[in-house]
């Protein structure tokens, strides 16, 4: 009985898995081919029929060193990382006060930050271009940060006051009759509650700065080059480098996926915030 | 401890009125419950005696100091929420402490204070628990708790009861009432369950649409509603409300029935006919057989029976247009059945005479 039970639901968990392992295997084969290619001779690159053995080289890795290419991810990293903390520190209080507070005009204020995130980037770069030229920006880290942050700014603020809302306003009621200041509550009951939804919301707003290109592209110039910038460089005269290509693509994946296996916790708690109550 | 008043109060959401010139005074060591439906002000009256919500004119005065420009924190109040309000992951006995921590009391006095809360309420046992775990019953313990420990003036309860079960509602109905008492502390409830408010209040306030309609023991607002919304909103089954006619001598007659009232009353009636809405308690509506005298003769058309009493709707005999309906509650079980003909006792000692336009109640002036 027990066992004309469980064959059926074997079956089905096998068949289960079977479409799973298929299913990650087509998606990550791009990435699987990527990653041979860092070591694969270019005589052998595009062999036919393809070559599956072949002897490993690393002389795309001395290429893509020899040309600076680290300093461009130092770049990037340094980019995502000083502009998405800026978001932080201005964007947490923004969004707890648009959740919180009474002010004139909110709505409109917060329909405005979001509009600076609706507008294809596109249509905004010109505008940048323009002002940072006025200004003596252009070609500046400080110019690109500014940019950055200006685009995630809005996605954060807009993302993380439904994360403030979700707290139960009572809590800090219950702090207020205790004798605490609005600061203090902020500090000490709601930034504990929210440091879930600010890591996901965060990580979020590394990744788009880490992908960006429109904006890098335009406003860093030739001083300031970040990894994705850097990349369309391999398209050289004498043809496409692709080794040096794969290279530098899994070097720039990993940093993201480093980030989000470290905060994994974090992110999907944040994800799934509400579970704070009760 | 320390007495409360509002003065004149009221708040203003824009064009609306939340609180309406509000004067409502709780004695020293007194519960007085808000009651009233959503939307009634109860909350928003709480939430300006915490010093959450600001007052927009009037003033809040504990004892004699006016606090309305205080801060919550400068008013030593403590609040004990619908949802509880406890700092998750935080344990019981940090929870009780946080507000001794807040104010620097730690080490061996602390302790003690908080040692004697928990026991105060059992939570002994779940001290070192984290708050998550706990049901309904015992975070709203814990909540009361850190509400006490810190000896407030005055403790605001905000619908504490709201989303407990059954059987941990009237428990702790009972707690609170004790520790109330025990500790002589000035409280306010807000409430829209009328059981809990008669239950638990020394005095109880009925509000509706910011308006306070009329404040006093629950017995008087049961006996003595100073008009049709109380008479309505307090007693369950709900008042027999009906339209009649107030005659010379104190005779009622209404669609289907008639009584006189006592001449000791008519004195504090004005004389002369007129249109007034008559209202009865179903407990003071007696049922009798087909054939017995009586005020009203009718027909049953619902019977709800409910152990001890049996809740009775008699659709009466009348001429004109829609049957007018009253409902008796009379001890249980009784013998009528639906479909039985009966004759119905309108006592008329206990009737109640509340004006038609104003809805006044023509005897008792608020």
């Amino acid at each position: 009985m027990a066992e004309a039970q469980s064959r059926p639901e074997g079956s089905k968990a096998l068949l289960w898995t079977s479409v799973t392992v298929v299913y990650a295997a087509i998606m990550l084969f791009p990435i699987f081919w990527m990653a041979s290619m860092m070591v694969k001779p270019n005589d052998a690159m595009f062999a036919r029929p393809t070559q599956f053995l072949f002897m490993p080289t690393l002389e795309h890795f001395s290429y893509v060193l020899e040309h600076g290419f680290h300093w461009y991810l130092l770049t990037s990293f340094l980019l995502c990382t000083v502009s998405t903390a800026l978001v932080v520190i201005i964007g947490t209080p923004a969004a707890y006060a648009f959740a919180r507070f009474e002010m004139r005009a909110k709505d409109d204020l917060f329909l405005f930050i979001l509009a600076s995130r609706m507008a294809p980037p596109v249509c905004l770069v010109i505008p940048f271009y323009l002002i940072f030229a006025k200004v003596g920006l252009l070609d500046t880290f400080l110019g690109l940060t500014l940019a950055y942050m200006t685009f995630n700014l809005s996605f954060y603020i807009w993302v993380l006051r439904s994360f403030c809302r979700d707290l139960p306003v009572e809590l800090e009621e219950a702090a207020a009759l205790e004798g605490w200041s609005k600061p203090q509550i902020f500090r000490r009951v709601v930034f504990p509650l929210l440091r879930n939804g600010i890591v996901a919301t965060a990580v979020l707003c590394f990744i788009f700065a880490w992908n960006e290109f429109l904006f890098a592209f335009m406003l860093g110039g030739r001083a300031v080059q970040t990894l994705p910038v850097s990349i369309p460089k391999l398209i050289t005269s004498q043809g496409v480098r692709w080794g040096e290509m794969a290279v530098v693509g899994m070097t720039a994946l990993l940093p993201v996926l480093a980030v989000v296996f470290v905060l994994q916790r974090h992110i999907v708690r944040g994800l799934t915030l509400g579970a704070v109550k009760g | 401890m320390s007495s409360i008043a509002f003065v004149s109060v009221s708040k203003r959401y824009g064009e609306v009125n939340a609180v309406s010139q509000l004067d409502l005074a709780c004695a020293s060591g007194e519960m007085l419950a808000l009651l009233g439906p959503s939307g009634c002000g109860k909350s928003t009256t709480l939430k300006m005696a915490a010093g959450i919500e600001a007052v927009s004119s009037g003033e809040i005065y504990f004892g004699e100091r006016p606090v309305s420009h205080l801060a919550p924190g400068a008013r030593n109040i403590a609040m004990v929420f619908e949802d509880y309000a406890l700092y998750p992951r935080m344990t019981v006995w940090e929870n009780v402490a946080f507000p001794l921590k807040v104010r620097g009391i730690t080490g061996q006095p602390a302790a003690q204070r908080i040692g004697e809360v928990l026991q105060l309420l059992g939570l002994r046992q779940m001290a070192e628990q984290d708050v998550r775990g706990l049901s309904g019953g015992a975070q709203q313990r814990v909540a009361i708790g850190r509400a006490l420990v810190r000896d407030p003036d005055v403790i605001l309860f905000d619908e504490p009861l709201s989303h407990l079960d059954a059987d941990q509602k009237v428990q702790l109905r009972a707690e609170i009432k004790r520790l109330q008492k025990l500790r002589q502390v000035t409280s306010i409830l807000v409430t829209h369950d009328q059981t809990e408010a008669i239950a638990m209040a020394d005095r109880v306030a009925v509000m509706n649409h910011g308006v306070l309609q009329q404040v006093g023991a629950p017995q008087d607002l049961y006996e003595h509603p100073a008009n049709l919304f109380v008479a309505n909103f307090i007693g369950e089954p709900p008042m027999n409300l009906m339209e009649a006619t107030l005659a010379e001598g104190g005779r009622v007659v209404g669609a289907g029935w008639s009584t006189r009232l006592g001449s000791a009353r008519l004195g504090t009636l004005p004389a002369g006919a007129s249109v007034i809405i008559a209202g009865i308690r179903p407990e003071n509506i007696a049922v009798r057989g087909p054939d017995a005298a009586g005020e009203a003769r009718g027909t049953i058309v619902y019977r709800e029976p409910r152990g001890d009493a049996d809740i009775l709707t008699v659709a009466l005999d009348s001429t004109g247009e829609a049957a007018v309906k009253l409902i008796a509650e009379i001890p249980g079980p009784a013998p009528w059945r639906t479909g039985d003909r009966v004759t119905l006792g309108i006592d008329e000692a206990r009737l109640l005479v509340f004006d038609a336009v104003s809805g006044r109640n023509r005897e008792v002036v608020p």
